[in-house]
């Protein structure tokens, strides 16, 4: 071999060692980033870490995770994305329901599934959460409801809708008739049910239902100011008031079974307040927080346990609310953006990913500005939380999280995209 | 002559005596309290509320303190004892009543006592612009506008002598709006906890401010707060058929027209309205300058129509005038763009 040929072999091996160095830059960095957009966990929650062994069942989106799936999908082969959309059309409400049926092989059995209202038609439909077929319980056309609340075995709601001409809201009490057995022969089918409805003859400020879903609390306008009073929510029963006040302008919520929440309309920057009453016979309102510019809140199922949230110079911030002291959260969003688990221990959010500099909630209630969420999970007894899903990083639509709920097994959170009205699923545990 | 004596000079004298002494005794101060006039016991801030953290402080001009011992008690329990500690800062428990107690032991042993009753007064002042609108389903809070009018409510936490909270309703109140008390002064008095005022068109913050005290004086508490005036603001939505106002999205500046038509409808934010009726404001709607005639029965709304073929883009204002306020008006202007397959070119129909 000749001195030639040697520098040749030599040039030819560096080279060759060069390009495969290349390469393997090249395939590292490549999974870096597949990983870093996957949603997973971020540094902070791979700093505090989970100990919990209900947290380590805690699943993490990755991009073969995540799917505009509708329930029409056969799940015979595939996996059903942890984070979907369950229905393709915007809706007025949604809530989780046990479904009853048939299997194949002739036995009763029972799924987890969501039951909602069409928004464009008012139909009653069932989606079950295993990816079978929606079933549609009624086919009775109540179109246009903006706000509805449901009973707790989803039998029976109370509907709110605005007429546009002229600019009444509309309060009806509906009841869900379920479908017979298709047995005339005619070109009718009674198989689906309806939805019979019953006018609210009270014009209302605004409503909430209570934890078990039996009670109502709605606020009345009054030459004086307003009054809040309950209800049986299937418009039966007697309307017993049990709060009056010189203020018009409250927030409303029922979390707890014995407390009703109330807490005063936000704007950036002005001194809020909250209160809380008993939802049997009202009482002088509990002051809880108060001077708080901003101020919205999301108490827990657990007493003095609650989100607040405040909102100044274009920005919000979220604490939490523990037995009177105020700490802040790992995260910042609104606390409505959040669900409670039943015991109070755990609490999910979306948590808008760079929000526009505004002025907070407003903006964001007159849909001036828009978010695309991630998911995070807060572990409230450890003080953990942890990034679930960061859906601004995968090919869906932005999430704009509300109404969210989680389903009474812990298994799944149910939420309504702000920006078209869709139901999503987010599975939070590994099956 | 003795007996004589004893019976009429020394007898007299000596009962004289003992009562004077006696008399002497009983009005003159012991020496446990003889310098008590010479001490206080302060609170800052005087009208603390739940939560907040106060200062005590021990102040006199008959002793020395730096060389007498002070021993705090809260509720009978001593908590702290130190020589020369004159000040003690602790948190106020909302809803409780605390008696706060220091004993000052001076050098030459003279004992003074001073208590003081920690009981957190609050008050929480809300506003609301009563007549500014908003949507029946907005969450925000309705801002006021120049000449709106606003209700102040107060809602004291005062707790009386027993620890339970004063009814709003047995409580003095004193208002004043930008430290004048002479303009309001027949909205202040017993149980009037609310407060009525016409938003000032001349001045852009205005500072509503009340003194609340009990009906014995025992009792106080006071705030203040500041109301500033907003423009009116003409946001638009599309009213999209069957599903409703869709307020999830506003329309800021440009509207695509995918379909042959679409529903839009304004919101008048903040404008001060009598009733709800938002009719009662007048709108004028102008496409690319041209103003375009309304409907008087709903001249909130307005269609656009996209001719088969058609491309383009329009400009679309609205402008919303108060009939009554010179100071409420607003206007959004927005681009609508026509997007069809085929064809380009302007127009529109447009109608109402």
């Amino acid at each position: 071999m000749d001195k030639r040929t040697l520098l040749i072999f030599i040039t030819s091996g560096i080279l060759i060692i060069f390009i495969i160095g290349l390469l393997v830059v090249f395939l590292n960095r490549t999974d870096t980033t597949q990983e870093m957009s996957a949603g997973t966990p971020s540094f902070f929650s791979r700093l505090f870490g989970t100990d919990n062994p209900i947290d380590d069942m805690i699943s993490f989106v990755t991009g073969n995770n995540v799917g505009t799936n509708t329930t029409t999908e056969n799940t015979g082969e595939t996996t059903l994305p942890l984070l979907r959309q369950i229905h393709p059309l915007p809706v007025s409400g949604a809530t989780f329901i046990t479904i009853s049926r048939i299997s194949a092989e002739g036995k009763t059995e029972s799924v987890l599934g969501v039951r909602v209202m069409e928004r464009s038609s008012g139909n009653i439909l069932d989606i079950p959460l295993d990816g079978s077929n929606t079933l549609r319980i009624t086919n009775t056309t109540f179109p246009g409801v903006e706000q509805l609340y449901w009973d707790g075995d989803v039998s029976h709601m109370f509907a709110r809708h605005l007429d546009v001409e002229s600019g009444i809201v509309t309060n009806t009490f509906l009841k869900v008739i379920p479908g017979k057995e298709d047995v005339t022969g005619t070109e009718e089918d009674e198989s689906q049910g309806s939805l019979s409805a019953t006018l609210f003859p009270q014009q209302i400020l605004s409503a909430t239902s209570s934890p078990d879903g039996k009670k109502l609390f709605t606020l009345t306008s009054t030459s004086s100011g307003s009054e809040g009073s309950t209800l049986p929510i299937d418009g039966t029963g007697v309307v017993k008031k049990i709060f009056s006040s010189p203020l018009r302008e409250w927030l409303i919520e029922w979390t707890r079974n014995d407390t009703i929440y109330l807490s005063t309309k936000p704007s950036s920057g002005i001194p809020g307040y909250a209160y809380m009453i008993s939802s049997t016979n009202g009482g002088r309102p509990e002051k809880i927080v108060g001077n708080i510019p901003g101020l919205t809140i999301h108490m827990s199922p657990v007493a003095h346990l609650g989100l607040i949230g405040s909102a100044e110079k274009k920005s919000f911030f979220l604490s939490l609310f523990s037995k009177g002291i105020l700490t802040d959260m790992g995260f910042d969003t609104l606390p409505e953006k959040c669900a409670w688990t039943e015991n109070g221990a755990r609490v999910y959010c979306g948590v808008p990913i760079f929000p526009e500099p505004a002025p907070y909630p407003d903006a964001w209630y007159k849909g001036l500005v828009s978010f695309t969420d991630a998911i995070w999970y807060a572990n409230i007894e450890t003080g953990e939380y942890t990034l679930l899903a960061d859906t601004g990083a995968y090919d869906t639509p932005p999430l704009d999280i509300i109404h969210i709920s989680v389903s009474p097994n812990g298994q799944f959170l149910l939420f309504t995209n702000k920006n078209d009205g869709t139901p999503w699923i987010f599975e939070i545990t590994k099956q | 002559m003795y007996a004589s004596f004893i019976l009429t000079r020394f007898i007299p004298v000596a009962l004289l005596s003992f009562f004077g002494t006696y008399l002497s005794l009983c009005f003159l101060p012991s020496p446990v309290h003889a310098l008590d006039p010479f001490v206080s016991l302060s609170i800052t801030p005087p009208y603390p509320s739940g939560g907040e953290t106060v200062s005590l402080q021990v102040t006199s001009y008959g002793i020395d303190l730096s060389s007498a011992t002070i021993t705090w008690y809260i509720n009978g329990v001593q908590t702290e004892k130190a020589v020369g500690l004159t000040q003690k800062t602790l948190v106020a428990r909302a809803g409780k009543t605390d008696t706060i107690s220091a004993v000052i032991t001076g050098r030459d042993g003279t004992t003074v006592e001073k208590s003081i009753l920690l009981s957190p007064s609050d008050v929480d002042i809300v506003w609301e612009a009563i007549d500014s609108y908003t949507h029946p389903f907005y969450k925000g809070k309705a801002l006021p506008s120049s000449g709106g009018s606003i209700r102040v409510v107060a809602i004291p936490h005062i707790i009386n002598a027993s620890g339970s909270f004063i009814p709003e309703s047995e409580l003095v109140y004193t208002w004043s709006i930008d430290g004048f008390k002479r303009d309001v002064m027949s909205q202040s008095g017993y149980g009037k906890h609310t407060l009525s005022l016409v938003k000032n068109i001349l001045t852009e913050k205005e500072t509503v401010s009340v003194d609340i005290n009990s009906r014995d004086g025992s009792r106080s508490a006071g705030g203040s707060v500041s109301i500033i005036s907003t423009e009116p603001e003409v946001l638009i939505y599309e009213h999209r058929p069957l599903l409703g106002i869709w307020y999830a999205h506003a329309v800021v500046d440009q509207l695509r027209l995918f379909s042959s038509e679409m529903s839009l409808i304004v919101e008048p934010f903040f404008f001060s309205l009598p009733t709800k009726n938002t009719n009662f404001l007048q709108y004028t709607w102008t496409m690319n300058g041209k103003r375009i005639p309304t409907d008087a029965m709903s001249p909130r709304s307005a269609i656009f129509g996209v001719p088969q073929g058609v491309s383009g883009n329009t400009s679309v204002s609205v402008n919303i005038t108060h009939p009554l306020s010179l100071f409420q008006s607003a206007v959004r202007r927005i681009t609508v763009i026509f997007e069809n397959e085929t064809g380009s070119g302007m127009p529109s129909s447009f109608s109402f």
